[in-house]
């Protein structure tokens, strides 16, 4: 499955010209969704057993392309989202284990606590601004999460994380 | 119990090795981030400009397309021969606005004795209020050099400088502080000044106002040069509505900016307003 590999550094890299060159000129309230951020989201979301090693890869290259396209040095947002990444591992092991009822819940108080964790270690300031990038990002991730949960349960039917 | 004890040396060695790439990719993306950030523009710009293009003519033909939804039955033909040919000159129609815009700069850059270098927006940070531009430190362009329009829009300041691109933070950004002069229709009053402070999302505030100086609903503001890094009379926007307040000590208002990140084609670079 080495192909994998490349797939992930294509798909980050598409979604993040995506989100600097296209979106901007579809803005609402200057707001453009992080495509990059909810992709990495959805990739550690849904993490499956024995995925280590490529969830680790999409974790480097997730804060690679946030970082390239911002101010911040190269190498920041890769602990950021390193740190996310075992902190959502820790929860969403959790959430397997209470078999998921409420699995979309979840997934939104999640994203929305790392999206406002991340905002605010770019930003360093707190603002109400953040609440619109949120609310648009929260919107996008949504439908990245239904999506996401066709080719999931396409994939491995047998998955014990059962989803709405 | 043995199995146990290998199964636990593995993952405390997978564990180890993991940590170790980790190290020596922050280390090397430290230590030479500027020039794999340099690299990566040089690679990604052809398609960044590309979906830059697409997404304005994109946007455009969205916009038009919902302005127009009245009249759409009546003209659709019309519409239709319209789009292609808008589409076929759009290309064109960029080198004239180009050049229009060069022209207009220089006359404006000459009327100022400034030397501009034009510019081209690539990449737009939105979180950050920040835009990646196509000059960099070959084109002489260094840290804290204004970036205005042709028409003498203030867009904000070079922030990083790149061998071939630099980043510009946008008067929107959060850090961003700027004096302004609030400019009245009587010439007799005395001119107020204030602060322009970026509030994020593209969206600026005007701060420090005294609070017995007069703000009316669309004064104009502009640079007042008082801070050192922006010439005099650049255009910055114009006051929506004063927020009042009478525990503050000063006025604050709502602003609309005069920059349009989603429409301009090119941008400026003051090349010697700094050495002056």
């Amino acid at each position: 499955m080495w192909f994998k590999y490349p797939l992930i550094i294509l798909l980050f890299f598409l979604f993040a010209l995506l989100q600097v060159s296209f979106l901007p000129h579809f803005s609402i309230m200057g707001v453009v969704p992080n495509l990059v951020f909810i992709l990495f989201f959805l990739f550690i979301f849904f993490e499956r057993e024995n995925q280590g090693g490529e969830t680790f890869f999409t974790v480097i290259i997730a804060g690679f392309f946030l970082d390239i396209f911002s101010t911040s040095f190269l190498g920041k947002s890769i602990l950021l989202l390193l740190v996310m990444y075992l902190f959502l591992r820790a929860v969403t092991h959790f959430l397997k284990q209470k078999q998921g009822k409420y699995i979309i819940v979840y997934f939104m108080g999640l994203f929305s606590l790392c999206f406002v964790l991340y905002a605010l270690s770019m930003y360093s300031l707190f603002s109400i601004s953040i609440f619109l990038h949120l609310i648009c990002n929260l919107l996008f991730a949504l439908i990245g999460f239904y999506v996401y949960k066709i080719i999931y349960k396409n994939s491995d039917a047998n998955n014990q994380l059962k989803l709405l | 119990m043995n199995l146990y004890i290998k199964k636990e040396n593995f993952v405390v060695k997978k564990i180890m090795i993991k940590s170790i790439i980790l190290v020596l990719i922050l280390a090397f993306l430290y230590i030479f981030g500027g020039q794999i950030k340099n690299s990566f523009y040089v690679i990604s710009s052809p398609i960044s400009k590309n979906l830059w293009e697409s997404g304005k003519v994109t946007s455009n033909f969205f916009e038009s397309f919902f302005a127009s939804a009245d009249l759409k039955n009546k003209n659709n033909g019309l519409h239709q021969e319209n789009q292609k040919l808008l589409l076929e000159i759009s290309f064109l129609k960029d080198f004239l606005r180009a050049n229009y815009e060069l022209q207009q700069a220089l006359q404006t850059g000459q009327t100022n004795n400034f030397s501009l270098v034009p510019t081209q927006t690539i990449e737009l940070d939105s979180l950050n209020d920040f835009i990646l531009v196509n000059k960099g430190q070959e084109d002489g362009i260094v840290e804290n050099m204004p970036v205005i329009s042709s028409n003498g829009v203030l867009y904000g300041k070079i922030y990083k400088v790149h061998k071939n691109f630099s980043e510009v933070m946008l008067i929107s950004n959060k850090l961003s502080v700027l004096d302004v002069k609030i400019q009245n229709d009587d010439p007799s009053l005395i001119p107020v000044y204030g602060a322009i402070k970026g509030n994020g999302s593209l969206s600026l505030y005007l701060d420090l106002v005294s609070s017995d100086a007069p703000l009316k609903e669309r004064d104009i503001l502009v640079s007042s040069a008082l801070e050192g890094l922006f010439p005099k009379n650049l255009l910055v926007g114009e006051i929506l509505s004063e927020n009042k307040n009478d525990l503050k000590p000063f006025k604050t208002a709502e602003v609309r900016p005069f920059f349009d990140i989603k429409n301009i084609d090119n941008l400026f670079i003051i090349t010697d307003y700094l050495k002056k």
